[in-house]
């Protein structure tokens, strides 16, 4: 045992009643050699560590609540080996253990957070410990990497080769792979490159009761129905993942950067919509409204651009020079014809360099007392692209405000992401103001026919509105989930199961 | 009407902008080195830690570190239970997360404040394990507190220190011996300063030219001692002497610390630091031959880890070459 695991197996443990559920296993051989290893741990800093996710409705409870009495998980388990994990999970089924698989924790639906109904042990896996590249293929221009990888030291791995996998999510400092996979997570250059789920050839999982499969061979196939799609964005209700083939791509010779300013979202939707329909694919594309643009973007950049007001336009094209030049020449074009005004190089430039910082700034707004900010990102076809966003700006929280940006586009439509900043008022929780504006949002999106998910999942935060957006698939989903995990020992009590 | 809304809509917009910032853009008190920085945020810095990323414990991260700081502080006792915070402990102090913190949180710093605030009982025994070899300058023991045995090192550092000083008043080429010696006896003189010229580069040229290379430089000493321009010097100067320097480890934000030059985490965790060096080396060393190391601590601890990698010392190198010579 070293320095970092504090205590025996059972001394510091204050959630008893759980943990002696877990009965005489944790006293066997293979337990306490885990516990050795640092692979299993009950130390109550760390269960609590992983009690939460980045869901913001956690966060304001800690800021006003303070920390748990209780820790949320009952035990952590690392494998490091796919092996491993089969073997952890034929010790956990001895036991009458739930289980939760984890990656870095940087979700922000509660996904990983078990039903405060759930009495069985809650037993959390974290699969950061599998991080290994198993092959990287130069010829298929794939590489095979385990879950556990963070994804800015996987894209560093790639980038010493000479390729990217070019996702690059905001989270990227502090999400794994596995996380993308199990969220369907998309990445800012994602209208090049695809979101996760187009990156994926194949995935090995591991299933409740121990099995090892992958899911394809080929880039499509026509044997059958197509497992890797089945399982992707499930956020560990049928499986684990343990490892994923993946598509890569050649450093970009030319990156690109441009900003326009168009008088409304409306015009700027149609240069996108112009596009992406045209066959131009744009490694970003970002719009944002023009209350977004006021605040969120640097004023000093906005000015040395000549910044005319309305909704300014980010656009990057990379890859092959000469591609990379007709591209950003035919969008001009395109520019020109709809009006809009070109505004150079820097405000891309700008954006490259502090393209992660939105996310990790957010937290000064949180550290304020009665303060809540959160980010709704739905997506939805071309036809109904402004009636979604007009029905959520028209929410307006009492004391708040509401921005959007869209920034990942498709030939049929796209997404848009808002961002809620608002005051809780003098009275009240915090907490129930919180669902109170989740409850107006998802209501005015789903009645103008968005999906409200497009990349952060649905976790427990949207567990009952993906019972109401798929309905009676559902049921059909109970019965998939029986079939997979007849036990019902995987992440319970998400995607909109009980 | 057009101009005239523009005209009314500037100051209030200009206003607005400015309250925003005095206010929810700044932490509350307008702190931005209170651990509450880190409390609420998604943790830019968890892909740089090194003990984060191979022990895979979230609790090891360094905003969960800082976040329990601020928990501890805010509501005593509700975290720690009684127990030690024992995840301040697990740091190899490399300082990446201060790198990459967006807010200038000084994380390594706090840390290593906090790590004297709050015990880890275990800490002492390891101490009073530590041999002069293991501490040689009484960095660990002073972390670990066992300040007998930091302050024994220290004056046998000092002294050293002292020694090289009056044997050699002209000296222009020095190395550091250690943070605590150097920064204290010596009030910092001893950097590295290899004038262009020197005779020395056509002998480290000989030496190293040919292959590629990467510079090891603790981002830790170097953090806090200001030297990240003297790194760069050096990087020009091995350049000049036709010597390929691909990347130079030396600013903390662009590399891994392997565990070589921080207080004792080879000794302590000598599995893990293992892991940190193979894990640096195939992430971050842009497929390089060898490594130029400038920490004799790192230099043993790549040689026991990275076998099949040229780790070329140095600071033993030029000790050598000086003696030799006496000319410095």
């Amino acid at each position: 045992m070293t320095t970092t695991q504090q205590g025996t197996l059972s001394s510091d443990i204050s959630h008893a009643a759980r943990f002696e559920a877990l009965g005489c296993a944790i006293d066997q051989p293979q337990a306490r050699e885990w516990h050795s290893k640092n692979q299993l741990s009950s130390d109550r800093l760390t269960l609590l560590a992983y009690s939460q996710d980045l869901w913001p409705r956690k966060l304001l409870q800690l800021r006003e609540e303070g920390p748990l009495e209780e820790p949320r998980v009952d035990l952590v388990l690392w494998p490091e080996t796919t092996a491993q994990l089969v073997d952890m999970l034929t010790w956990v089924r001895t036991t009458p253990a739930i289980l939760i698989p984890y990656g870095a924790g940087s979700g922000v639906c509660g996904a990983t957070i078990p039903p405060e109904a759930e009495s069985r042990p809650r037993v959390l896996v974290d699969l950061k410990k599998m991080r290994k590249v198993r092959r990287l293929d130069t010829v298929s221009m794939t590489v095979t990497a385990e879950a556990g990888w963070i994804g800015e030291n996987l894209e560093r791995w790639l980038n010493q080769e000479g390729y990217t996998l070019g996702h690059f999510p905001s989270s990227i400092y502090c999400s794994s792979l596995g996380g993308y996979l199990a969220t369907r997570s998309a990445g800012q250059l994602s209208t090049k490159y695809g979101k996760i789920e187009d990156m994926v050839l194949s995935l090995e999982v591991v299933l409740a009761d121990g099995r090892v499969l992958e899911t394809a061979r080929a880039p499509r196939s026509a044997m059958g129905a197509d497992w890797t799609q089945l399982l992707l964005g499930t956020e560990g209700t049928l499986c684990f993942f343990t490892a994923a083939t993946l598509q890569i791509h050649r450093l970009p010779e030319k990156r690109l950067k441009m900003g326009f300013a168009a008088a409304d979202v409306s015009k700027a939707l149609q240069f996108a919509r112009t596009l992406l329909q045209e066959g131009l694919r744009p490694s970003v594309l970002r719009i944002y409204d023009p209350l977004e643009t006021s605040l969120a973007l640097n004023s000093v950049v906005l000015k040395e651009c000549n910044f005319p007001g309305g909704a300014a336009l980010v656009v990057l094209f990379e890859g092959r020079s000469a591609l990379v030049e007709a591209e950003a020449a035919e969008a001009l074009s395109v520019a020109k014809n709809l009006g809009l005004t070109h505004l150079g190089p820097r405000l891309g430039e700008h954006w490259w360099d502090h393209r992660y910082d939105v996310s990790y700034k957010q937290q000064l707004i949180l550290s304020h007392s009665r303060m809540i900010l959160d980010t709704f990102e739905l997506a939805c076809t071309w036809d109904k692209i402004e009636e979604v966003y007009r029905a959520v700006k028209d929410c307006r929280p009492l004391l708040g405000l509401v921005m959007a940006h869209f920034s990942h586009f498709y030939h049929t439509g796209a997404n848009i992401y808002f961002t809620l900043v608002s005051h809780a008022g003098v009275t009240g929780s915090s907490a129930e103001k919180y669902d109170a504006i989740w409850e107006e949002f998802l209501r005015a999106a789903e009645a103008a026919g968005a999906t409200l998910s497009h990349h952060h999942g649905s976790g427990t935060l949207k567990n009952d509105w993906i019972r109401r957006e798929k309905g009676d698939w559902i049921s059909i989903y109970e019965k998939v989930k029986h079939g997979f995990d007849p036990e019902n020992r995987l992440n319970p009590g998400k995607m909109g199961l009980a | 009407m057009g101009s005239i809304q523009k005209i009314v809509s500037t100051p209030v917009k200009w206003a607005s902008r400015k309250i925003i910032h005095q206010t929810l853009l700044r932490f509350p008190g307008g702190n931005a080195h209170d651990p509450i920085a880190c409390t609420y945020c998604p943790e830019m810095c968890r892909f740089s830690c090194p003990t984060a990323v191979i022990s895979g414990n979230d609790a090891v991260t360094p905003s969960n570190k800082m976040s329990l700081l601020h928990q501890e502080s805010r509501w005593p006792g509700r975290v720690a239970n009684g127990a030690a915070l024992w995840p301040l402990y697990d740091c190899t102090g490399c300082g990446r997360c201060t790198e990459h913190c967006v807010y200038g949180v000084p994380v390594a710093d706090q840390l290593f404040e906090a790590r004297s605030q709050y015990s880890l009982g275990k800490a002492c025994d390891l101490a009073s394990g530590l041999t002069d070899e293991m501490d040689p300058f009484g960095d660990i023991a002073e972390e670990l507190g066992d300040e007998a045995s930091a302050s024994r090192r220290f004056e046998t550092v000092r002294a050293k220190a002292r020694h090289s000083v009056v044997e050699h008043p002209e000296a222009r080429v020095v190395y550091f011996l250690g943070k605590r010696g150097v920064s204290a006896a010596l009030s910092w003189q001893w950097v590295f300063l290899v004038e262009a010229d020197h005779p020395v580069w056509k002998k480290l040229a000989e030496r190293l030219a040919g292959r590629t290379w990467i510079l090891y430089e603790s981002s830790w000493l170097n953090r806090r001692l200001g030297r990240t321009a003297q790194t760069d010097l050096l990087v020009g100067r091995f350049e000049n002497a036709g010597i390929s320097i691909l990347r130079a480890f030396a600013q903390g934000k662009d590399c891994i610390d392997a565990g070589g030059e921080t207080p004792g985490y080879i000794q302590l965790q000598p599995q893990q630091a293992a892991e940190m060096a193979a894990d640096w080396w195939a992430r971050d060393a842009l497929r390089a031959e060898g490594i130029i190391s400038m920490s004799s601590r790192a230099t043993q601890h790549f040689r026991n880890h990275l076998t099949d990698i040229e780790v070329f010392d140095l600071p033993q190198f030029l000790e050598a070459e000086f003696q030799q010579k006496e000319d410095l």
